[in-house]
């Protein structure tokens, strides 16, 4: 029954970070886990190489006014992202919460390392937006 | 974390759609084998740090403490600047001084420039250890008596110091002091000259010139002369320089002139086809500035045909 518990627990907790919007989710504070689960759907969605989830993190009315540019945008950080996970040997050492301290900018530090000797950062850095909502900056 | 500033030109942020896009920054380590790709996006932290100056030619990161130590003492870091998978400036393909970061410690100098410096021209020292405070920066030239002299620190930072070169000043050693730390190198010093390049550009070769600064007599061609040149000492500063004809058989004055880079024409026109009245003497002046720059022959002069070096002839008389 306790582990029946638990797993209701996790998986409610995951439900309400999908049920917020990609584009204009709410943060309680900086620290919210939901920077580090939107972090991880947005490279996700890159990896997968799925642009339609991609633009759900995008600004609607940039889609409709800007909507190839967005697109060309959003192909150029994808491609970004499979070169990085494609490099052999690659594994994720960390994905944490940043330390800045800028008001309006919240980001999640990645680390990675690859073969023979390499060492990369990668970061998704958060805008805010009016009302304690958020949006990811796609590139 | 280490501040790292690197110079060269475009390498500011791009605008894009969802606003600036940050180059990605590559650094290899030729010795050691390790390599480390930054990501820089300018959130807020240091090892995310992007700074550039205003015309782009300056740019400061952070190389992080996990990467510099991996070093060795005798490491070599190429460092690539990735604006996109096409467009990348790398510091050991582009030849660029240096070409290679190295570590240490306490006061050096890796290089200086430009290469020769000039008497009261500026000189761009580059190494680490340096003071951000100008005045705690001792910096001496040598003179020709082997005595040394001291130069003005015109700005500082902890890598890079600009200074006056002196007036006095010879090829010689370079002293920097810092506190107790001493740090030389060899710098090659050029006296400040001036080249001009004058003669008769009509289809008639029968002109001669005198050319005068400030009203002192420098030198002349011969009649029909098509280039004639001189190289001179100069100090720095706007000069008066007069073309006057010597030899000007038909009243009819054909003539060009040309001047080194280091010469910026303020006035005057540098070729002419000029009839004056019988009796009279053709004169043409020119307000020129030299400036403190190591001399080249003249460049972007228009009247000498770049693949014969043959005068052109631009005048019919």
């Amino acid at each position: 029954m306790r582990k029946l518990i638990t797993f209701l627990a996790i998986l409610i907790s995951f439900n309400a970070f999908a049920q917020q919007p990609n584009y204009g989710f709410t943060a309680k504070d900086k620290k919210d886990p939901i920077f580090i689960e939107k972090c991880k759907s947005f490279r996700q969605a890159m990896a997968a190489n799925d642009l339609a989830m991609m633009r759900t993190f995008v600004d609607p009315n940039l889609l409709t006014t800007l909507s190839d540019r967005v697109d060309e945008a959003l192909l150029s950080s994808m491609k970004d992202h499979l070169k990085e996970i494609n490099r052999k040997g690659y594994r994720l050492i960390s994905l944490k919460m940043s330390t800045g301290t800028r008001d309006n900018i919240n980001g999640v530090d990645i680390e990675y390392i690859a073969s023979p000797k390499f060492t990369g950062s990668d970061s998704c850095v958060f805008e805010a937006l009016e009302l304690a909502r958020w949006k990811i900056k796609p590139v | 974390m280490t501040p790292l500033t690197i110079t060269g030109t475009g390498i500011c942020p791009v605008n894009g759609v969802f606003g600036l896009k940050y180059p990605k920054i590559y650094l290899k380590d030729k010795v050691t084998g390790e390599d480390r790709l930054l990501t820089p996006k300018n959130k807020g932290t240091l090892d995310d740090a992007y700074q550039t100056n205003k015309s782009c030619t300056e740019a400061t990161f952070y190389v992080p403490k996990s990467y510099l130590t991996l070093m060795q003492d005798d490491s070599k870091v190429v460092v690539e600047i990735q604006m996109s998978d096409e467009e990348k400036a790398n510091s050991e393909l582009q030849n660029t001084q240096p070409n290679y970061l190295t570590f240490g410690e306490g006061l050096q100098i890796d290089n200086v420039s430009p290469v020769p410096a000039v008497n009261n021209g500026e000189l761009m020292i580059v190494g680490i250890g340096f003071n951000n405070q100008k005045p705690k920066n001792k910096v001496y030239f040598t003179d020709r008596h082997n005595n040394k002299v001291s130069a003005d620190v015109l700005s500082s930072s902890s890598q890079k110091l600009v200074v006056q070169v002196p007036a006095t000043a010879v090829t010689g050693t370079l002293t920097v002091e810092v506190g107790d730390k001493t740090a030389t190198t060899t710098v090659e010093i050029s006296a400040i000259e001036l080249i001009i390049t004058f003669g008769d550009n009509g289809n008639l070769t029968d002109d001669s010139f005198q050319v005068s600064i400030d009203g002192s007599v420098i030198n002349e061609s011969i009649p029909g002369e098509r280039k004639h040149t001189i190289k001179m000492p100069i100090s720095i500063g706007e000069k008066t320089l007069s073309l006057k004809g010597i030899t000007v058989p038909d009243s009819l004055a054909t003539y060009y002139i040309c001047f080194s880079n280091n010469v910026a024409v303020l006035s005057g026109t540098t070729s002419g086809r000029v009839t004056f009245a019988e009796g009279d003497q053709f004169q043409r002046n020119f307000k020129i500035k030299v400036k403190p720059l190591a001399v080249s022959n003249p460049v972007n002069c228009n009247y000498i045909d770049t693949n014969t070096n043959a005068v052109k002839v631009l005048w019919q008389e």
